[in-house]
């Protein structure tokens, strides 16, 4: 088919770029140089001399940002895509945290061993804090130096990468992959949009909602990077257009927030529950409902307190957004088609079993963690990929770093544990938690974890906070779970800085959130919720739930 | 016919080359950079637009050039790729401007 192409009115270029090259090759020329063919772009087929590429697309750009402003976002992040790979400064500071470590005389009652095990917490703790590499390769170099400080070997510093806990976490990668590929996730978002009327607070909470129970079950980062293009389109349809971006804004953090709230609610939900939750199991059976006994009424308490503490953090004022496209949208893509109902249902499936599978096993005699929720998220891939849900090419698009972070946590505390280092900490610290009332302890360790998660990634601190956790509550004797459990939890409500958590990063990278926007929000809804956790928390202790 | 590619990767740059096959099509080339993957494999001279294409300008761009189709190589908005959760982000951005444009829109290379 060929266009009688009218004159573009634009001052985007009036030919097209393969003509010029297209017809050099016409005359038999030898293959342009890069100097030739670029001189050759600037000619137009009536031969005229067309005016200066760069200035052509200088002035197209003013034109059209007067056009799209007031949301001109993701320009920036997506011309600044080229980032260094490795950084060799933060990686020498990792060495020589480590060397110093190991370099200091050893502590009375600590083993060489032990001394070693410590200079692999600074190891893991630096790395893991100041990325001189990507974070899933970070990660990985963990068991390496357990290998190369002799704490153990290859077979022994790679075991904890078996853990059942992270096929649980590879189980929800995929389901999570399998939910973005047939658009299940956007659906929803869609239904929201449509349900809401057009009233922002109500898309607001809906949203959040729907980001929340997903990443209950799916891995809350990928939930969060799903939904955050689609609340770049609400904001496009808000009336007046001059608060889209404060919308975008409050609509994109309350995704991020969400997603934190949301994971908190399962082991599954996030990497530093699915390390947390490992651990524990190692000191005492410890399994999925378990968490879920605590998560799941933190996250029917955090989401609607998290919602009406944004608003009032970003106040939107009167504003009303179109729901006629998301209706439009819905029409075209029409009912829910086979593999999208069978994906559906292998998730309300694998809910059921990952919830009831411990009851069923006694209850039907099956052989021990028959129905455990690893073995139940391996199960639900098989299904999806017999059913051809998802195939290995989906893959790539799954958040492998996540998985190498959650081994590096559980290699770092198995390390730990088999030097003697943590019962050498638990020494150290019982003479300063005698007498200490719970609720001291509960609270400086809430306060100081949500402190503490703002600098650090929340996946990387739980992987440094929970063995000593542990450790700490071995040596208060108080049960570890009345410790581990609230802190993790106010380690994920990591809202205010950018490198807080991966869900505000990404915010960050998009860039349509302003610095101080989110670090006003994040700690005006942050620091309440941490509240929440510390004061439910305690209750349930009170009550002997704990 | 009219095709404007979106990003000019390894993906947009393959299809470039095949699109040279075809006398009879033109081809608007946008990208995030004057000196993407196709100019330095000298597919082509230069690219036209130099912009990143979001799900919120893409209809805006889409009414000027007025194509007949819309390709976008996904290396056109993978910036987000080294921070955890960037590969997701970046699809889904992705099926997002497919969505939301106006014009027949394809994504390449995902």
């Amino acid at each position: 088919m060929t266009l009688k192409r009218p004159r573009l009115k634009s001052s985007l270029p009036a030919r097209v770029t393969l003509g010029p090259l297209r017809r050099r090759a016409e005359e038999a020329a030898p293959p342009p140089s890069a100097a030739t063919a670029s001189t050759a772009s600037t000619a137009t087929s009536s031969g005229r001399v067309a005016t200066n590429p760069a200035d052509r697309t200088l002035t197209s750009k003013r034109r059209l940002q007067r056009r799209i402003a007031p949301l001109d976002v993701l320009q920036a992040p997506l011309q600044a895509s080229i980032r260094k790979v490795f950084d060799l400064r933060s990686f020498l500071i990792v060495l020589a945290l480590t060397g110093l470590v190991l370099l200091l005389p050893a502590p009375p009652g600590l083993s060489p061993e032990g001394q070693r095990a410590l200079a692999l917490f600074v190891f893991t703790g630096s790395i893991l804090a100041l990325e001189p590499a990507p974070l899933p390769i970070a990660a990985l170099l963990v068991p390496i130096c357990q290998i190369a400080l002799g704490i153990d070997v290859a077979a022994g510093a790679f075991a904890p990468f078996g853990q059942p806990v992270l096929f649980l976490i590879l189980g929800s990668l995929f389901l999570a992959e399998a939910l973005r590929k047939h658009g299940l996730t956007r659906r929803m978002a869609l239904y929201t949009i449509v349900l809401s009327r057009g009233e922002v607070r109500g898309l607001l909470l809906g949203l959040m909602w729907v980001t929340g129970l997903l990443s209950m079950w799916v891995l809350n980062t990928a939930t969060a990077a799903v939904l955050i293009p689609v609340a770049i389109t609400i904001a496009q349809r808000v009336q007046p257009q001059e608060k889209a971006a404060r919308v975008l804004e409050v609509l994109v953090l309350g995704i991020a927030i969400s997603s934190s709230i949301g994971g908190m609610g399962t082991v599954m939900g996030s990497g530093e529950n699915a390390i947390a939750s490992g651990l524990l199991d190692q000191v005492a059976r410890f399994g999925f409902v378990d968490w879920m006994r605590f998560g799941v009424p933190m996250v029917a308490i955090l989401l609607p307190l998290s919602a009406f503490l944004l608003l009032r953090a970003l106040p939107i004022g009167q504003v009303r957004i179109d729901t006629e496209p998301a209706t439009q949208e819905l029409a075209r893509l029409g009912k829910l088609r086979g593999q999208e109902r069978e994906l559906v249902g292998v998730l309300l499936l694998s809910v059921a079993l990952w919830i009831s599978g411990s009851a069923l096993e006694n209850a039907l005699g099956l052989p021990d963690t028959l129905l455990s929720s690893a073995v139940v998220a391996i199960g639900a891939v098989a299904l999806l990929s017999i059913e051809e849900i998802v195939d290995w090419n989906d893959l790539r698009g799954v958040n492998w770093g996540v998985f190498f972070v959650i081994g590096a946590g559980l290699t770092m505390g198995d390390a730990l544990d088999k030097t003697g280092a943590s019962a050498w900490f638990a020494q150290m610290l019982a003479p300063m938690l005698q007498g200490l009332p719970y609720l001291a302890i509960l609270a400086a360790l809430v306060l100081t974890g949500f402190a503490l998660t703002q600098f650090m990634n929340n996946v990387t601190l739980g992987a440094i906070l929970a063995p000593l956790l542990i450790t700490l509550a071995q040596a208060s004797g108080i049960p570890p779970e009345r410790l581990v459990i609230p802190t993790i939890m106010a380690v994920a409500l990591a809202y205010i800085l950018p490198g807080a958590s991966a869900r505000m990063t990404l915010v960050s990278v998009t860039g349509v959130v302003d610095r101080k926007h989110m670090m006003r929000a994040g700690l005006m809804v942050g620091l309440p919720s941490a509240l929440v956790v510390l004061v439910f928390f305690y209750v349930m202790s009170r009550l002997g739930w704990i | 016919m009219r095709i404007w590619m979106v990003g000019a990767g390894a993906a947009g740059t393959a299809a470039l080359r095949q699109l040279r096959k075809n006398e009879e099509i033109e081809v608007v080339v946008s990208a995030t950079t004057e000196r993407p993957h196709a100019v330095a494999e000298r597919v082509i001279a230069r690219v036209d637009h130099v912009e990143a294409v979001t799900p919120i300008n893409i209809n805006t761009l889409a009414r000027r050039i007025r194509p007949d189709l819309i390709l976008i190589d996904s290396a056109a908005v993978g910036g987000f790729g080294r921070v955890i959760g960037g590969t997701t982000l970046s699809q889904a951005l992705l099926e997002e401007m497919a969505a939301a444009s106006e014009y027949p829109c394809l994504v390449i290379g995902a």
